[in-house]
């Protein structure tokens, strides 16, 4: 049934037809054959009873007269009939008169049937027939026919007869169906055919042939037309917003492409692929691995790996990458892409590649610009920091030379000279002392000289004493100061959670000549239990002690009113501390307040306008904030430095510069 | 059945054995038995015009004319059987006169030298002649027994028996020895 649903439709009608016709013959033929069967038994019988009939009524005279020559010369006209086998005339007595054929014996005899009956046996027909002459039997014709030799041939007869006519019904019937089923089966075709056109060279300009109208061939020939119209149409508009879509993709500036999220294996790729990296979309498509083999080698293992990651999270991405150009560029990519998930797997990754080479330059050479700068005013920042600390130095030594005078001249006019001449006179009155000493005008006043001498010595001894002490710690100060800032200079770049006010003792105490110089008078506001901030001490002092110059610079001018700068420190929000600079100095005019952490700005003559810019700068790094405020020209300014305590989370310190999804 | 079959057989045999034996008892019938049942079966083979019977129920009388050569075999033979319902009687005729009066007439060889003059009588009756000398049929009789090969066999004259209005059954006719 199956080999039969995939025949074509012209054989298959045929072989219905065949089939049809075959079935009805068959039937016909069987319901034909038997009644022809029986029939023929019947006539069978019927013949030769009637031949039996005719003989024995022939022979009635050569029975009754007994004459064997008449009798045998009867029976042996049967001869004209082939299927008699034998034919026996036996007397009433049973004695075989005459016979013709083969000669029945006693034993034969006995399957023939009583007289005037038939029997069929053994593929003979037995009829026993009496003789009777006027009422009076005077003989029994025995006669064997040969009922299956006929009924054989009959049977090859009716093969030969049965076979012609199935052979001619069935061309018959086969020329018939060819010629009647052509106005089927050609439509059909022609449709087939039209649709095999229409499937192998997409041309839907082509129409079936409508071969008739009103039937359903002729319908289904009009429908597929005007499908095919419908199509052709739908191609056109397809394929002019296919285009219109296509040009807009290739004008993209970026390459547009889809591939699948397994291998890579690029399913499109716009032609903006060969203006960036300079390979055409053909070999995008051919190459399986085209991706992976042209990413640069520093960036593939890394890129094929990010770019699984993000197949499998099935999230829009955006990471980037070098790819090595045809012409042997190294091209950086930013891919940004979205993947395709059906019923939970991805399917295909779509994105596109944007190229960020001039981007990668442009943020290199800033990167450099912004290091030089960092540099700069790294270098800057020391040179204050050394120009303060040798100023301190320079003080503390100030002060140090005065109490090394001031030793000096005390030593050279020490009392230690009366001592000596006390004890040159008790080395004269060697021998007689105790004379000297109880006698001698001189020598009853020298115990109480020696007294005041030892009590002078012990005064000058301690006022040395406090002198050396205060030169000691004098030293030690400068020690301090030069250890500090070798501390500071080494620990650049690294971040220390420290506790704020020691940080901000720490730059004052460097400052702290040079605001007794300008007299200034500095007011301590910290508040109590504050965390530890984390910072780099470097970058923290260089943004600091930024803040004090600056206030000691607008305070500079002002003589009226006691210059005053108050440090306040104090918990800003949860998680941050500021630290406040607040000056009664020239103030910053409104016009001015927004551009004072411009890089470039400066009030000053001889400043370079780059220490607020870096200082707002070293504070972001560090993940906080500088910010300014002023109530005009005249009224003094506040800075405040807003810094992250220890426990914020660290990755605000850290800007990211790897890829972020 | 298989002892159906053998009985059946043994009775055959037994049966066949007595035909036999039947046979053998009858197998020399002497010459005027065999001429009586020839006789009967002419005149089964012979039709007579209606004119011929006095009425539907009369009997076919066989006429024996001078010596009765038959003895009591032709008697025999006849028994009391009957003809379409018409009942068969001998008679032995002496004179001529008597002998018309019958459908069949034996003319004994006794007869042979009047035998012109007994057929010309009965010129115009339906009487079958049977005779049993030479010349008979040439002379004008219908039927006559001759001996060819030990055999008896008879001599027709159709054209005599067609005069008389008989009709003689072909199938006899077929039977007859050529005359002469």
């Amino acid at each position: 049934m199956k080999r039969f649903r995939n025949l074509p439709i012209r054989r298959k009608m045929l072989v219905m037809t065949l089939l049809i016709c075959g079935t009805v013959l068959c039937v016909a033929i069987a319901a034909l054959f038997v009644f022809q069967v029986l029939n023929f038994r019947s006539n069978f019988q019927r013949d030769a009873a009637t031949l039996a009939a005719i003989i024995a009524n022939n022979s009635t005279a050569a029975m009754a007269f007994k004459d064997e020559t008449a009798a045998t010369e009867m029976v042996s006209s049967l001869q004209a009939r082939p299927t008699v086998l034998s034919a026996s005339l036996a007397l009433p007595d049973g004695f075989l008169f005459a016979h013709f054929g083969k000669a029945e014996n006693a034993r034969s005899l006995m399957q023939f049937p009583p007289v005037g009956e038939h029997r069929f046996s053994d593929g003979h027909l037995l009829l026993t027939q009496p003789v009777v002459l006027k009422n009076e039997r005077v003989g029994t014709l025995y006669l064997r026919t040969d009922y299956q030799r006929t009924f054989l041939e009959l049977l090859g007869f009716y093969g030969q007869v049965i076979a012609g006519v199935m052979v001619v019904s069935i061309g018959l019937a086969m020329f018939l169906s060819s010629r009647l089923g052509r106005t089927i089966t050609g439509p059909v075709l022609q449709l087939a055919q039209t649709a095999k056109i229409v499937g192998e060279k997409k041309d839907y300009s082509v129409r079936a042939v409508v071969s008739s109208r009103g039937d359903e061939l002729g319908g289904l020939a009009e429908s597929f037309n005007e499908m095919l119209g419908r199509i052709e149409s739908q191609d056109a508009a397809l394929s002019l917003s296919q285009q219109k879509m296509e040009a807009l993709i290739h004008s993209i500036d970026g390459v547009v492409w889809e591939r699948t999220p397994d291998t890579f294996r690029f399913t499109f790729i716009s032609r903006q692929s060969e203006k960036i990296l300079g390979y055409t979309p053909q070999a995008w498509l051919n190459q399986p691995n085209f991706w992976e083999e042209k990413l640069h080698p520093q960036d593939a293992a890394k890129a094929t790996e990010t770019g699984h990651n993000m197949a499998t999270r099935g999230e829009p991405y955006s990471f980037e990458y070098r790819m090595v150009a045809a012409d042997g560029r190294t091209v950086w990519i930013r891919e940004s892409g979205t993947v395709l998930v059906e019923k939970g797997c991805p399917v295909a990754m779509r994105g596109i590649f944007h190229d960020i080479t001039q981007h990668k330059l442009d943020a290199e050479q800033l990167d450099k610009l912004n290091r030089q700068l960092i540099d700069t005013s790294r270098n800057a920042g020391m040179a204050d920091v050394a120009t303060g600390v040798l100023h301190n130095v320079g003080n503390v030594l100030n002060s140090v030379s005065v109490s090394a005078t001031l030793v000096g001249e005390r030593l050279r006019r020490s009392k230690v000279a009366n001592l000596r001449r006390a004890t040159a006179m008790l080395r004269e009155q060697n021998g007689h002392l105790a004379e000297f000493l109880t006698s001698d005008p001189k020598g009853k006043l020298l115990p109480e000289y020696l007294g005041s001498v030892a009590d002078q010595l012990a005064a000058e001894q301690t006022e040395l004493v406090t002198e050396v002490d205060s030169m000691g710690e004098h030293i030690e100060h400068i020690k301090e100061i030069v250890a500090m800032q070798q501390n500071y200079a080494k620990v650049s770049g690294l971040y220390e959670n420290l506790p704020p006010t020691e940080l901000v003792e720490d730059a004052l105490r460097l400052n702290l000549t040079a605001f007794e110089r300008h007299r200034i008078e500095l007011v301590r506001e910290f508040a109590d239990n504050l965390p530890k901030v984390s910072v780099d001490r470097h970058k923290f002092l260089q943004v600091f002690i930024n803040l004090l110059r600056n206030a000691k610079h607008a305070m500079e001018e002002v003589t009226e009113r006691p210059r005053r700068m108050v440090i306040r420190v104090a918990l800003a929000s949860p998680g941050r501390v500021k630290i406040v600079v607040s000056d009664n100095g020239i103030g910053i005019p409104p016009e001015n307040l927004n551009k004072v952490f411009n890089h470039g700005f400066t009030t000053k003559k001889d400043g370079h306008g780059f220490g607020l810019h870096s200082g707002a700068n070293a504070a972001k790094e560090m993940g906080g904030s500088l910010s300014a405020r002023s109530d005009g020209p005249g009224k003094g300014a506040e800075f405040t430095l807003e810094l992250p305590t220890t426990a914020t989370d660290s990755k605000h310190r850290h800007p990211e510069t790897q890829a972020t999804a | 059945m298989r002892f159906g079959a053998t009985l059946h057989l043994c009775l055959s045999l037994t049966l066949l054995l007595a035909v036999g034996n039947g046979r053998a008892q009858n197998s020399q019938p002497s010459e005027y038995q065999i001429k009586a049942a020839f006789l009967f079966n002419f005149v089964k083979f012979t039709e007579w015009p209606p004119k011929a019977f006095a009425d539907a129920t009369a009997p076919i009388v066989i006429g024996i004319l001078g010596d009765n050569p038959f003895g009591d075999d032709l008697k025999q033979t006849i028994g009391d059987k009957t003809l379409n319902n018409r009942p068969l009687v001998i008679k032995e005729f002496r004179s001529l006169t008597e002998a018309v009066n019958c459908q069949v007439l034996f003319v004994s060889s006794s007869e042979q030298n009047r035998l012109t003059e007994i057929l010309k009588s009965l010129q115009g009756s339906s009487v079958l002649t049977v005779g049993e000398m030479d010349h008979f049929t040439e002379t004008g009789g219908m039927i006559n027994f001759v001996t060819r090969e030990k055999k008896i066999r008879f001599q027709i004259n159709n054209t005599e028996a067609s005069k008389a209005g008989l009709k003689i059954s072909s199938k006899l006719l077929s039977l007859a020895a050529p005359t002469g």
